[in-house]
């Protein structure tokens, strides 16, 4: 006989998620992680034939790399997620799980995490690979303009009268300029929250997937609330905005898909980091408490469809 | 004494997906009871309620009527799990998992220690006889071997009931004999077992007592010597016996007025025995 039974196990979840993780590594999803390098390295190469200017090829490299990552990690968190549990049903090894003593709030959330796992590793990887292609490159620019500066030095200070060296000063100027865009913390706070809105997506995956009559619907219908999360408050802002305003139904109708659709446009930081501006106060406590919100409101909702469900 | 499995009145009536709120009864107050360390059989055509009473007894689905409990505890809560070990028909465990890997997960799913985890998966492996395919991923498993895992996955908590639902299904004689021989093994350790099989002939040979499900509903129920038995005939078998003897032996039973001998010959081996006598000889598993 086993031991005593606990009504709740952290490390019961935890082993699912392990597992989950194992399941994904074995499935080789980590490949993507290569083309993630070979897109960065695409950028680095490439945008020294469009710019010459120093800090706007970093700039673009940024640009580039974090709209790979978003991308990668937005589709990665609905198609790996879309498959996890209708996988373990059609295959009946959730009835192997469920014979055992773990209650179905575990196996959810084990499922979840992993999934996250999953994402949090790719997301690590990808920040390391990007503050090193990010540091090279602009160790070599600055490099090439520190050559520079001192050939304009050494002139300035073998002319026979004192003269003023314009470039020289404008070399400074880009050289700090430079320092400003390579790894920072801020490029940290863009990952944040790119892994935040992963992690959201990630739950409204499962929940949906727990009553889906196919992984095609699931994957379908995250990406319907996606869309709709990141237009969302753009074509609400320009209704509530325009001349005729609204009617009392169509502000109800309105404030109810803005709360059950998360606003995507909140996770949306990389655009003002990469611009080089100051994010605003208490920002991280702010994505983090939405985020974590609609998580446990996904995750909840997802609980209480597959409660019951009949396997 | 608390019986293992105890099952009362249940139905079970599924709602079908269409605009007519069809339904289909799939089980009908079916009541049964499988006493500690005991094999019971649960026989009956495809489609006539055992998986579903199994998956009611495991709370995969709800009841629609009626109750169950496993040893005494109601089978709806998680902890009456503790002491069951499930294996379903046809099962498909992680693939990207090898055998020590699947009991590993198993295992810690039912609570054990890892330490414990470590000697009872050494100890099952070699009850199942895969010891030599403990590292190999169960992708490259065949589906005797998969069985086979999955009945030791079933029991690496040490339960006091294990539910195996058509345990031998789609394996071949040798495999089956090896899952059979398994089930014996089970009522030396005085665990019970719940067995759901089309195989009868092995379900013969391994139940104390057998329930013949049927419509969703129980027909016929009682220990297998009772159910077996045909009173009003008599078997006598000999061995090494002359024609001369056999001719005596008629002419003794033509004297008793109402007696008759319905069937006279030689005994017959099962295409099964016969099979297993001529592939005796061991070979390692190899993927079907």
């Amino acid at each position: 006989m086993g031991a005593p039974h606990q009504a709740f196990s952290p490390a019961r979840i935890w082993v699912i998620a392990r597992t989950t993780l194992t399941q994904l590594i074995r499935m080789r999803v980590f490949y993507f992680l290569l083309i993630f390098s070979a897109i960065i390295l695409a950028a680095t190469l490439m945008i020294q034939n469009f710019t010459q200017d120093p800090t706007r090829q970093l700039k673009v490299m940024k640009d580039m790399s974090f709209f790979a990552m978003s991308i990668f990690c937005t589709i990665f968190a609905i198609v790996a997620t879309a498959n996890l549990i209708p996988k373990d049903i059609e295959d009946r090894t959730l009835y192997t799980i469920l014979a055992k003593p773990v209650p179905r709030l575990e196996y959810l959330l084990g499922k979840y995490l992993g999934g996250m796992l999953v994402i949090f590793v790719s997301v690590t990887v990808m920040t390391v690979l990007l503050s090193a292609f990010l540091y090279m490159r602009q160790e070599a620019l600055l490099s090439e303009l520190q050559e520079y500066m001192q050939v304009a030095e050494q002139e300035v200070e073998q002319a026979p009268i004192a003269v003023e060296n314009e470039g020289l000063d404008l070399a400074r100027v880009e050289a700090s300029s430079l320092r400003a865009q390579g790894p920072s913390w801020s490029l940290l706070a863009a990952v944040v929250a790119i892994s935040l809105q992963a992690m959201v997506l990630g739950a409204i995956t499962l929940c949906v997937s727990t009553f889906a009559s196919s992984g095609l619907f699931t994957v379908v219908v995250a990406f319907v609330f996606f869309f709709v999360g990141y237009i969302e408050p753009v074509v609400v802002e320009s209704w509530r905005s325009s001349p005729e305003g609204i009617s009392g139904i169509s502000n109800a109708l309105i404030t109810s898909v803005g709360i059950i659709f998360p606003n995507f446009q909140s996770f949306n930081l990389v655009d003002g980091i990469v611009a080089g501006e100051t994010l605003p106060s208490g920002w991280l406590g702010r994505i983090t408490g939405l985020a974590l919100g609609y998580i446990v409101a996904y995750l909840v909702a997802a609980y209480l469809f597959f409660a019951d469900k009949e396997l | 004494m608390v019986p293992a499995v105890d099952i009362k009145g249940l139905t079970k009536v599924f709602k079908l997906p269409s605009l007519k709120r069809e339904q289909v009864v799939a089980v009908k107050n079916l009541s049964l009871q499988v006493a500690p360390g005991e094999i019971y059989g649960l026989i009956g055509p495809n489609g006539s309620g055992k998986s579903t009473t199994m998956k009611v007894l495991l709370g995969l689905i709800s009841a629609t009527e009626g109750s169950t409990a496993i040893f005494g505890q109601d089978s709806r809560k998680v902890g009456s799990r503790a002491e069951v070990g499930f294996l379903p028909e046809n099962p498909y465990f992680y693939k990207f998992l090898s055998a020590q890997e699947t009991l590993h997960f198993y295992g810690r799913l039912g609570g054990l220690p890892k330490k414990e985890i470590k000697e009872r998966s050494k100890e099952l492996l070699a009850l199942v006889d895969l010891e030599h395919a403990r590292d190999r991923r169960l992708s490259g498993y065949s589906k005797g071997m998969l069985q086979r895992i999955g009945l030791a996955q079933a029991l690496i908590q040490r339960p006091r009931l294990v539910v195996l639902d058509e345990p031998t299904a789609g394996v071949d004689p040798a495999g089956s004999r090896k899952i059979r021989d398994l089930i014996l093994k089970l009522r030396e350790e005085e665990i019970s077992v719940i067995l759901s099989s089309h195989l009868l002939e092995q379900v013969q040979e391994v139940c104390d007592r057998v329930g013949i499900i049927f419509h969703g509903k129980l027909c016929r129920e009682g220990p297998m010597e009772e159910l077996m038995a045909i009173e009003d005939q008599t078997e006598i078998l000999l061995d090494k016996a002359s024609p001369e003897l056999v001719e005596k032996v008629k002419a003794l039973v033509a004297e008793h007025e109402g007696t008759s001998i319905i069937r006279s010959g030689h005994p017959r081996t099962t295409l099964e025995r016969l099979f297993l006598e001529e592939t005796s000889s061991d070979s390692p598993d190899t993927q079907s």
